[in-house]
């Protein structure tokens, strides 16, 4: 019996690393599900984000969604400085920040990325439902044409590769260039634009 | 570990238990290094963690992994089923460490450096869950991958890889599985190795065992084959020391001994040569035995017959003893007694024949039976000496009796004389009352003189000393007198008795109070009482004397002696008035300390018992002022003429005067004491023994 019960707390040891497992690792392997009355937002679509908070929009504005309690988030933290230190003389970079921790700081984003970049701290889910937005970590790309409207360049995933691992599938990265070279927005089908990573905290669609 | 049993041993090989103990160490020692790689990777993975923030991962998941090594390790109880379990756990580190490390290619070499850390085990079995969970973790996601792929809902399940082929597959697989089976292959043969170093080790330990036995056992067999060897050479020299004392007792023996076997004498002693007078052996071998013998014996027996019929007996009863007659080498016969022993030498039976040669017991039987007669004739002597000492005896006990008779008689005598002596002894006790009652008592003295003692110490029961006193008040004067009459005892006490009488004649009757005249008087009163005047009387008895006259009324005292002088202690000198004779200026003074002690010498003549003419001459006398206070002795010459003290000899009178001189203060009672305790003291040197009657008179005088 002492033999039996051993056994099955072994076993239930077992279940709950696998649980771990799925929570921190495999369930990234999936893309994040849609959430409900969600409404794609296409390229060139003119977003109304002044409403909602300024941005310096002297030059492209690149908005970086992310979440410091969700793992996924972690996983492009250097790629996301490396897009930081490449681009930051041609691009006005955001990092709209989902937490669920109300002490999290500027500060604290700074430590992890080592990158001194502005943060947006309210609001993160009306601009993500603007843009289109369902999960962490995405990237969007804000292009002011000639008439000062914001036009959606590029919304999605970083790189195929959660870790960012695969440089051919380096999405954000490709459409800053086709952005600075003064491209039409990238089609990179559904591998950049369906989000992989966390849900949201607040879903904003439909409201 | 049972199937590897069966296949090297089964439960009857006797290895099996220590097999079966070996492995449980080998396990045991595995576990324990396996212990601290499950510590080290929890840490590893804790220093991971910084990386890519994945602390909750790493612990969350390092957490369990440690508890589920460690339920393993401790509560599954079935080693096969733990060993399973860890093999899991090694597993799951490996997939922690790539998670947090993003898939980085490097940390899949872990699955390469684990695998290796089990093969400690020796069990092939416990690689087998290890590369099972990496081939079925990669066939699963590769399944995923090609059945959703980008077709389906766009799972990314390999990180570095869109897609994977079936070649990457298959050498993904092929290559774990070969790492799999290498290290399992490798487990085996460390653990055959094991196993087979174990044999070696107990297989030389058992032959080890059996050598020692066998040495053991050759060790005991020498012990005993030397043993037996020692015992055969004891056996042997017992047995050489046992001929060797044969010989000797047969060669060097004082009695003959010879052998005879069928043919005649095949060896003898040289005792034998000896007696029969043989310069050599072999002269004496060729001889035939009958001529060692007379013809006949002294029975008249044919000596060849009668030796044959000894022989006979002897070998009949094993042994015979006889006497016989032999015949030296010069004719001349001598008796032996002959002792015949059948013995067996060298598988032959052969006689050992003794001869005890009994031609000295002949004679000493011949000298005994001589000195029996002589004996005989001797104790007729002493018999009849013995008649007359019975005689003798007789004589004796007759002179005994008288002997006894004489005794008896002796006895009688002696009872005879104890009456009488107690008779006399009475009469002399009466004799002491008597002149106890003549002399006069301290008290009558006392009155007139307060201060006075009188030390009074008879040698025997009564004294030849005495004193005298008279009070002649009708003069104003007092007269002491000491006495020292010739002898002591019986006859003291009768010149005692006669010369206290002639005093109280010639003071109280007469009314003579000049000293040197009582003296005159008292010689001539003598001399005419035992008629010592006559020239054929031999009496020489008389005494010494002093006397002391106090004269009140003129103040002095008035002093002459005979023989015996007068002792004054005085502060000042006396002051003498001289009378009579030049010559009475016999004063000798001795001072001490504030006080004179002036010695009044007497005249050297005694009363009565006078030879020469000397005896005439009149007494001198002393006459001193009574001025101060004067303290008078009067002595005997007991006191100074005792031997005693220390040195056993005479107190002598210089002594004496000391003893006055240190004893005159204290008081008159004490000094009585002191005087007879000093002189106790002093003839306790000499035994015991006073040889003469003591008397002192002491007296205090004052002018008053």
């Amino acid at each position: 019996m002492k033999q039996f019960l051993s056994l099955v707390i072994v076993i239930l040891l077992f279940c709950s690393i696998v649980f771990i497992f799925w929570k921190q690792e495999w369930q990234y392997l999936v893309p994040t599900p849609i959430p409900k009355n969600y409404q794609a937002v296409l390229p060139t679509t003119n977003l109304s984000i002044d409403s909602i908070i300024k941005l310096d929009k002297t030059k492209p504005v690149f908005l970086h969604f992310f979440s410091p309690d969700c793992p996924c988030s972690k996983y492009n933290i250097v790629h996301f400085r490396y897009l930081v230190e490449k681009y930051r003389n041609k691009i006005n970079f955001y990092a709209v920040l989902f937490s669920e921790d109300i002490n999290y700081t500027k500060n604290d984003f700074i430590s992890i990325y080592n990158v001194d970049i502005p943060i947006i701290m309210q609001n993160g889910s009306k601009i993500a439902a603007l843009c289109g937005v369902y999960a962490t970590p995405q990237a969007v790309i804000i292009k002011q044409d000639i008439k000062l409207n914001n036009l959606l360049f590029y919304q999605g995933n970083y790189n195929k590769s959660r870790y960012c691992s695969d440089k051919n599938t380096n999405f954000a990265e490709l459409a800053i260039i086709d952005l600075l070279e003064g491209k039409e927005p990238p089609n990179f089908g559904q591998l950049a634009t369906r989000a992989y990573g966390c849900e949201l905290p607040e879903n904003y669609f439909g409201k | 570990m049972n199937l590897e049993n069966k296949n090297l041993d089964t439960k009857s090989n006797k290895y099996y238990i220590e097999i079966e103990g070996y492995l449980a160490e080998v396990h045991a020692k595995a576990d324990k290094i396996i212990d601290r790689f499950i510590l080290g990777f929890f840490i590893f993975g804790l220093l991971l963690a910084p990386i890519y923030d994945t602390w909750t991962f790493s612990l969350a998941t390092g957490s369990l992994t440690v508890l589920m090594y460690a339920m393993a390790r401790f509560v599954v109880k079935n080693k096969f089923h733990a060993r399973m379990i860890i093999s899991l756990v090694f597993s799951i580190f490996m997939l922690q460490y790539i998670g947090q490390m993003h898939g980085m290619a490097e940390l899949h070499f872990l699955f390469f450096t684990n695998i290796t850390i089990l093969i400690i085990y020796q069990d092939w079995r416990v690689i087998a869950p290890y590369t099972l969970a990496a081939v079925v973790h990669h066939s699963v996601l590769a399944f995923f991958q090609w059945y959703f792929g980008d077709i389906g809902n766009l799972g990314q399940y390999f990180i570095s890889y869109s897609a994977i082929s079936f070649l990457q597959l298959g050498f993904h697989f092929g290559l774990v599985g070969f790492m799999g089976v290498i290290c399992g292959w490798w487990a085996i043969i460390l653990r055959n190795n094991s196993i087979t170093i174990l044999k070696s080790q107990l297989l030389a330990q058992e032959q080890t065992e059996i050598a020692l036995s066998s040495e053991e056992e050759i060790r005991q067999n020498l012990e005993e084959l030397h043993t037996i060897q020692e015992k055969l050479i004891a056996t042997q020299e017992e047995e050489r020391k046992s001929n060797e004392v044969f010989k000797a007792l047969f060669e060097y023996s004082t009695n003959p001994h010879l052998l005879f076997d069928k043919r005649g004498i095949i060896d003898c002693n040289n005792a034998t040569l000896n007696i029969l007078g043989y310069s050599s052996k072999n002269e004496l071998l060729k001889i035939h035995p009958a001529k060692l013998s007379p013809e006949k014996q002294k029975d008249g027996q044919l000596s060849s017959e009668k030796a044959m019929e000894m022989d006979k007996i002897a070998r009949e009863q094993g042994y015979h003893r006889f006497e016989w007659t032999h015949r030296k080498i010069d004719n001349t016969d001598f008796p032996v007694e002959v002792t015949i022993n059948p013995i067996k030498l060298d598988d032959k039976e052969v006689l050992l024949v003794v001869w005890n040669d009994l031609t000295e017991r002949k004679q000493a039987e011949k000298e005994i039976t001589n000195q029996n007669e002589r004996l005989l004739l001797k104790n007729k002597e002493i018999a009849e000496s013995h008649q007359k000492l019975i005689a003798s005896g007789e004589e004796i006990r007759q002179n005994m009796e008288e002997l006894v008779s004489t005794q008896e008689q002796l006895q009688a005598q002696y009872n005879l004389l104890n009456i009488k002596n107690k008779n006399i002894s009475d009469s002399i006790n009466y004799a002491k009352r008597i002149q106890n009652a003549l002399l006069p008592r301290l008290a009558e003295i006392q009155q007139i003189f307060p201060e006075s003692f009188i030390l009074f110490r008879p040698k025997d029961v009564i004294s030849g000393d005495f004193y005298w006193f008279a009070n002649k008040t009708d003069h104003n004067l007092q007269i002491l007198v000491a006495a020292d009459c010739t002898g002591h005892g019986v006859p003291g006490a009768f010149m005692s008795m006669l010369g206290s009488s002639l005093l109280s004649n010639i003071i109280h009757d007469r009314e003579i109070h000049e000293p040197n005249k009582i003296l005159d008087l008292l010689h001539s009163s003598v001399e005419e009482m035992l008629n010592q005047r006559k020239s054929d009387n031999t009496n020489r008895d008389g005494m010494d004397a002093t006397i002391c006259v106090i004269d009140r009324n003129q103040n002095q005292i008035h002093y002459a002696g005979a023989n015996n002088s007068l002792y004054v202690i005085s502060q000042n000198s006396l002051s003498f008035t001289f009378g009579g004779n030049e010559n009475t200026k016999q004063i000798v003074v001795t001072e001490a300390k504030n006080w004179i002690l002036t010695e009044l010498k007497a005249d050297k003549k005694p009363i009565g018992g006078r030879a020469s003419k000397q005896n005439d001459l009149a007494y001198n006398f002393q006459t001193f002022g009574l001025n101060q206070e004067l303290r008078l002795y009067l002595s005997s010459d007991g006191f100074i003429d005792q031997i005693g003290g220390e040195n056993r000899k005479k107190l002598m009178s210089k002594n004496f005067k000391q003893l006055l001189i240190e004893n005159h203060e204290k008081p008159y009672q004490a000094q009585r004491d002191i005087f007879n305790d000093f002189f106790e003291n002093w003839i306790s040197y000499f035994d015991n023994r006073q040889l003469d009657d003591v008397m002192l008179l002491g007296v205090k005088v004052t002018n008053s």
